[in-house]
């Protein structure tokens, strides 16, 4: 079964909105290179066209023949999702590759935006912050992570040009400021 | 003819005469000039030894004194020690205040940079409560709350 090309857009933009950062694409794409090679050396693609395997067989076989190769999360929830949806003609070589190639397109031409924090954040945390800051901005894009103990909370973030420093680092350091400024002031009257 | 010949002789003889007399007076006071002349020349050079003497003693009056006050304190008229006096005074003045304006600047200085590093040092103590007070929970939900408050 072939999906819609509107199924196989929300799938590549699903695949975009989990991909965090461009290591964590990376990481993707390698983790989706490794498979292809896979699929093509255990020949899935015979499962695939075998017309006398029925759909619930194929989906077992090509269940068990890959799901347990994946490692990589998103990779991983792609994979479940194809299967799932039974869209196994996704899952030979060529179409494979076409996918990726609508991910990458998808993926490379997103802006990337610098995001400095105290600690490193699970993924999933990662990833909230991320949709946070999509909805924020209205525009989608990759985080470029920053780890910086100095700052010792919030964050600072660097969209274009502007830089907003939203740290503790620089909340207290506002604060001192602020204080030797009264104290001097205090001073001079 | 006859007559006249005698008187002819003496008037040649008395001629003769005056020439000699002429001649007479007038070596006479080629003498007197040149003696006259040797003696001005002679009071020119008097007088001339004289004023180089007197210039000579002169300068030689006026070193001295000058040697003698090059080395002597200015002895003031009590007018202008009194004048002198005062100025000195409000010099002073001058200076003791200024001085008490930069101690009190020095003072002002160091205070406020005392100051400055006590509040560096509390600002410095709170990082570092703050970073180790700070659990995951704490940092995610600081940073998903300021996310909402930027503009």
């Amino acid at each position: 079964m072939n999906p819609k090309s509107q199924d196989l857009e929300n799938l590549v933009i699903s695949v975009t909105d989990q991909i965090i950062t461009w290591d964590g694409y990376e990481e993707f794409l390698d983790a989706a290179k490794r498979l292809k090679s896979y699929l093509t050396r255990v020949a899935a693609e015979d499962i695939i066209l075998d017309i006398l395997l029925s759909t619930q067989e194929k989906h077992l076989q090509l269940t068990e023949l890959i799901t347990a190769k994946v490692q990589q999360p998103v990779l991983y929830k792609l994979i479940s999702t194809i299967i799932s949806r039974k869209y196994f003609a996704l899952l030979t070589a060529n179409n494979f590759n076409s996918l990726l190639g609508m991910i990458a397109e998808e993926v490379e031409a997103l802006p990337i935006l610098k995001l400095t924090l105290a600690l490193q954040l699970e993924p999933s945390d990662l990833l909230e912050v991320k949709a946070r800051l999509a909805s924020k901005y209205k525009t989608k894009f990759l985080l470029e992570l920053k780890l910086k103990k100095n700052i010792l909370g919030g964050f600072i973030l660097e969209k274009d040009s502007t830089i907003v420093d939203a740290s503790l680092e620089k909340v207290l350091e506002d604060y001192r400021h602020n204080w030797a400024n009264a104290l001097t002031n205090k001073m001079l009257n | 003819m006859q007559n006249i010949l005698p008187v002819l002789l003496l008037f040649i003889v008395l001629n003769l005469l005056l020439l000699i007399l002429l001649l007479w007076a007038q070596s006479r006071l080629r003498r007197q000039r040149e003696k006259h002349q040797i003696a001005v020349k002679d009071i020119y050079q008097r007088v001339d030894t004289q004023v180089a003497e007197l210039q000579r003693n002169h300068a030689l009056e006026l070193e001295q004194l000058h040697n003698f006050y090059k080395d002597q304190p200015k002895v003031l008229v009590p007018s202008e020690s009194k004048e002198m006096l005062a100025n000195a005074k409000e010099e002073a003045e001058v200076i003791v205040a200024e001085a008490q304006e930069r101690a009190k600047l020095l003072l002002h200085k160091q205070e406020q940079e005392l100051q400055k590093s006590l509040v560096k040092i509390v600002i410095q103590v709170t990082k570092k409560v703050v970073g180790k007070t700070l659990n995951y929970d704490d940092h995610k939900q600081l940073i998903l709350d300021t996310i909402g408050e930027i503009a």
